[in-house]
């Protein structure tokens, strides 16, 4: 390991499509959960906001990245599930639908799949263009011959190398027909346009008579497909509903609140489950299997690992962002009080129960307990941190970049090798400023947000923020809720918070996730504002399971800067909640999943 | 200069707007070109706000038996705008000589407008009237940006997206196309002098800028120049051209389109974007100044 290695920053947070191969598996940890439902012969839909990792575990499981995973682990080039990545981020993709708005309805869906196909035909030359030698001479002339009576043309007037004449085949009937569409004169012209059927069936089943690809699964991994226009999600959709996935299936990565039709070209529904299945990469908190907790060690573990920092005695990542002592100690000492306490008024408790009592409770006494004069909380740990990325991947990598950055510069640019806490602190409350920052301006920087929205926007996260803490100072019960459900809903005020929500959820400032509600085990939608927001606050981001009920019209009033009124419960009300808490102990798991 | 040499024209196109410097600028231009015919195209959306210039202007050229075609466009459907303008010049020839008076026109009708006329090889002169003050802000709640109509250009597959601008006083419609885009380049042209306090409006504000983890690099031009800033623009984007997917947009002074326009037109495969805007200044210009004209 070079010195220039030690001293670089190890938790880059750049977007996926910015890091080369090995970088990619420097820092990619596989979360074998996503890994066993994408290498499978299933249609999969990623979805979650910016950050989340859709990216990254698409490019992860490209053919090139796992053929460099292979050889790094000095393991064969396994050919089973052979990825290819479509990205859908060019210009191209800013051609909506006003492109084709008037114009012949049947000729605006063959260009739409034109393009479309075109692009996944370039791709799939691209990914696999490193397999040319495991191609033998006689297979590279077959597939060619072949492919030229398919599509009959020529394709080896630039090249005879297999991958190139394809890719250079698929980007000239592409470029053409986007030269075609600028003249104006496209629903005019006869030009035939290739189809999925037409153009990448044929590929993929000549790619299958090579003996390496002979028992290959393609799996197309289509990534932010909400860039692409109505047409092409309806045609993507009528490919999912194909369900003959012996050959090839459709890995698709989009943003949660931006791919919403999911009907094919016919106007069938895609069914979930029936069709495909979905991969809610924001939701790692929800399942246990999947703890983000664990994961996000693991990532922020490899990352110290590029900078010469082992985990050999499995107190790496505490010992390089290790909580704040005076801190740690006064909600140890408001624990083992509230314990003492509880003991004392339920004198047949067990061990047990005291101990979740406390762990419940011991925050909130430490919170309730600080003076009015001590400023806002220190923030540190990797708890903390943890919490605070809400889920999302990105939002942990960040705070620990500004650290790392700010704890090299305290170092005189040496390598670092623990956070201090004040550090981890200050840059966790300027994270948290600076996205309220950002609130401010969400007009400038989410499509179709007014100046108005953002400051409705700005109202509506301060007052849950003011309500969350004047919950955690007063209430009795779930006094940690960091989640709310809405009540009361109808339709005036949620035509007024939708749209509020929607801008929300594509800014990453609300994530929307479904869970049991205690109505009957009925399934709800519940809404989780960015845990970042909160220390500016004062809050505690280690929330605890449960979420709030507020009512549909006290959100909308809460956009025009009113108070969200809190229900302080009576003491007899507690009592019983706290007698069931304890009655149904799968309930409580002292922290929200 | 106030155009006292500008050629003779057979017409002039405008679109109404519904600052003082629009009316006063197309009288004086009729005046000075003898045209006999003025196009006025007239955004459906801002009728309201452009309708007393529009009459005005009617009640001008009916008293100096200038004929008037209006033409209506729609701000937010390109696409129809587009049908509009190609059947409005379906009928124009090579030797015709066009007036285009830039001045109130959004980038987007300029691009779509030169770009039907200079296809046909039509001689094309255009004409800028500055105001004479202006307000601080000119437009705000910036929407999705959108390809112009015939200008977007020819992306390939696997290149990274260079997005060039020319700043103007609203940093939130270069926001939106960093954010829509999201570019590996961003690269920013902006305007120099300290007209119209350009240099606290325009140039302090975007002094290191950056959205994300792209850091813009910046480059100073003249947009009312001899050439609008094209040579500048020419040498800073040309080894670009092989190796990203570029889109340009002018949020600046309005004669920096015609360079953009000019140097799409010498790329094809260069795409012009337009981030259109909720909500305007109605009084961001006051007055009318000196004009800059010129010939594409």
């Amino acid at each position: 390991m070079t010195t220039a290695d030690l001293i670089k920053n190890p938790f880059e947070y750049d977007a996926a499509g910015n890091l080369d191969v090995q970088d990619l598996l420097d820092v990619f940890v596989e979360d074998h959960n996503y890994s066993r439902f994408i290498c499978a012969p299933r249609n999969v839909f990623l979805i979650g906001e910016r950050g989340s990792g859709k990216s990254m575990t698409l490019r992860f499981n490209e053919f090139r990245s796992r053929n460099a995973n292979d050889r790094r682990h000095n393991q064969q080039i396994n050919c089973d599930y052979v990825g290819v990545l479509v990205e859908c981020k060019t210009p191209l993709y800013a051609r909506r639908d006003d492109s084709f708005e008037g114009a012949d309805e049947l000729k605006s869906q063959l260009i739409s799949e034109h393009l479309l196909v075109t692009e996944i035909g370039q791709a799939l030359a691209i990914s696999l263009s490193s397999c040319q030698s495991k191609i033998s001479r006689e297979e590279n002339k077959n597939i060619l011959t072949s492919l030229e009576l398919f599509f009959d043309t020529q394709l080896t007037k630039q090249t005879d190398k297999l991958f190139e004449a394809i890719r250079l085949h698929f980007k000239k009937l592409n470029l053409n027909a986007q030269r075609d569409m600028n003249t104006f004169q496209w629903d005019k012209d006869d030009r035939e346009y290739v189809t999925f059927s037409s153009a990448i069936l044929p590929l993929l089943e000549e790619l299958r008579s090579v003996d390496f690809f002979k028992n290959s699964h393609f799996m197309i991994m289509i990534d932010d497909a909400q860039n692409l226009n109505s047409y092409q999600q309806r045609i993507l959709n009528s490919w999912i509903s194909y369900r003959n996935q012996t050959v090839f299936s459709f890995k698709i990565g989009c943003a949660k609140s931006e791919y919403t039709d999911y009907s094919t070209m016919s106007s069938a529904p895609i069914l979930e489950g029936h069709d495909y299945i979905v991969l809610d990469m924001e939701q790692p908190f929800q399942n246990r299997t999947s703890d983000f907790g664990q994961f996000a060690r693991e990532v922020v573990s490899k990352r110290l690992a590029k900078v010469g920092l082992n985990n050999e005695n499995n107190s790496l990542i505490e010992n390089f962002f290790p909580e704040s002592i005076p801190v740690k100690s006064a909600i140890q000492a408001c624990t083992e009080k509230i314990i003492e306490e509880f003991k004392t008024k339920n004198p047949k408790a067990t061990e047990k129960q005291a101990r979740d009592w406390g762990y419940k409770y011991g925050r909130v006494a430490y919170f309730r307990n600080r003076s009015a004069k001590a400023g806002l909380p220190v923030y540190s740990g990797f708890d903390t941190i943890s919490h605070l990325s809400s889920g999302v991947v990105r939002s942990l990598l960040k705070p620990c970049y500004y650290m790392y950055d700010a704890a090299r510069s305290k170092n005189s640019g040496q390598p670092v090798h623990s956070i201090p806490s004040d550090i981890q602190s200050e840059i966790l409350k300027n994270e948290s400023d600076k996205l309220w920052s950002q609130v401010k301006d969400l007009h400038r920087t989410v499509t179709d947000c007014t100046e108005e929205d953002a400051a409705a926007i700005y109202n509506l996260l301060d007052n849950l923020g003011n309500y969350f803490s004047e919950r955690l100072m007063n209430h009795k019960s779930e006094p940690r809720i960091l989640a709310f459900v809405i009540s009361g809903r109808n339709e005036t005020d949620m035509n007024l918070l939708e749209p509020l929500i929607k801008i929300c959820r594509s800014a990453g400032l609300i994530y929307v996730r479904r869970g049991v509600s205690r109505d009957k085990g009925k399934r709800e939608e519940f809404y989780t504002p960015n845990r970042m927001l909160w220390p500016t606050k004062g809050l505690d981001p280690i929330g605890q399971h449960g979420r709030a009920s507020i009512p549909a019209k006290d959100l909308v009033a809460a956009t025009y800067g009113k108070n969200i009124p809190l229900t302080i419960q009576n003491q007899s009300e507690s009592n019983q909640q706290e007698f069931e808490l304890f009655q149904t102990p799968e309930l409580f798991t002292g922290e929200e999943t | 200069m106030n155009g006292e040499k500008l050629p003779r024209v057979d017409k002039i196109i405008c679109l109404a707007g519904w600052e003082p410097r629009f009316l006063e600028g197309v009288k004086k231009g009729l005046e000075l070109t003898q045209a006999q015919e003025c196009i006025i195209f007239y955004a459906e959306e801002f009728t309201n706000k452009s309708e007393n210039n529009i009459n005005e202007l009617e009640e001008f050229c009916e008293k100096t038996n200038i004929k008037i075609v209006k033409n209506k466009l729609f701000y937010n459907s390109p696409l129809e705008t587009k049908k509009i303008i190609l059947s409005t010049f379906n009928q124009y020839k090579e030797n015709d000589q066009i007036l285009i008076d830039i001045t109130t026109m959004t980038r987007e009708l300029i691009w779509m407008i030169l770009g039907t006329l200079t296809a046909k090889k039509i001689n094309v002169n255009y004409i800028y009237w500055r105001p004479e003050t202006t307000a601080h802000w000119t437009s705000k709640n910036s929407s999705r940006p959108r390809l112009v109509m015939g200008r977007a250009g020819v992306s390939e597959y696997g290149k990274p997206t260079l997005v060039a601008v020319t700043t103007g006083f609203d940093p939130s419609r270069l926001d939106q196309m960093v954010c829509y885009f999201e570019p590996e380049e961003t690269i920013l042209f902006l305007q120099e002098g300290h007209q119209f306090e350009n240099h606290i409006n325009n140039i302090k504000i975007y002094d290191g800028y950056r959205l994300g983890s792209t850091q813009a690099k910046q480059y100073s031009i003249d947009s009312y120049g001899p050439d609008h800033g094209l040579e500048v623009i020419t040498t800073i984007l040309s080894p670009y051209l092989e190796t990203h997917n570029i889109v340009l947009s002018s949020f600046g002074p309005k004669p920096s389109a015609l360079a953009l326009h000019k140097f799409a037109q010498a790329h094809p495969d260069v795409a012009l974007a337009y981030t259109p805007a909720l909500e305007f200044n109605e009084d961001y210009s006051r007055g009318i100044g000196h004009c800059v004209w010129g010939q594409i």
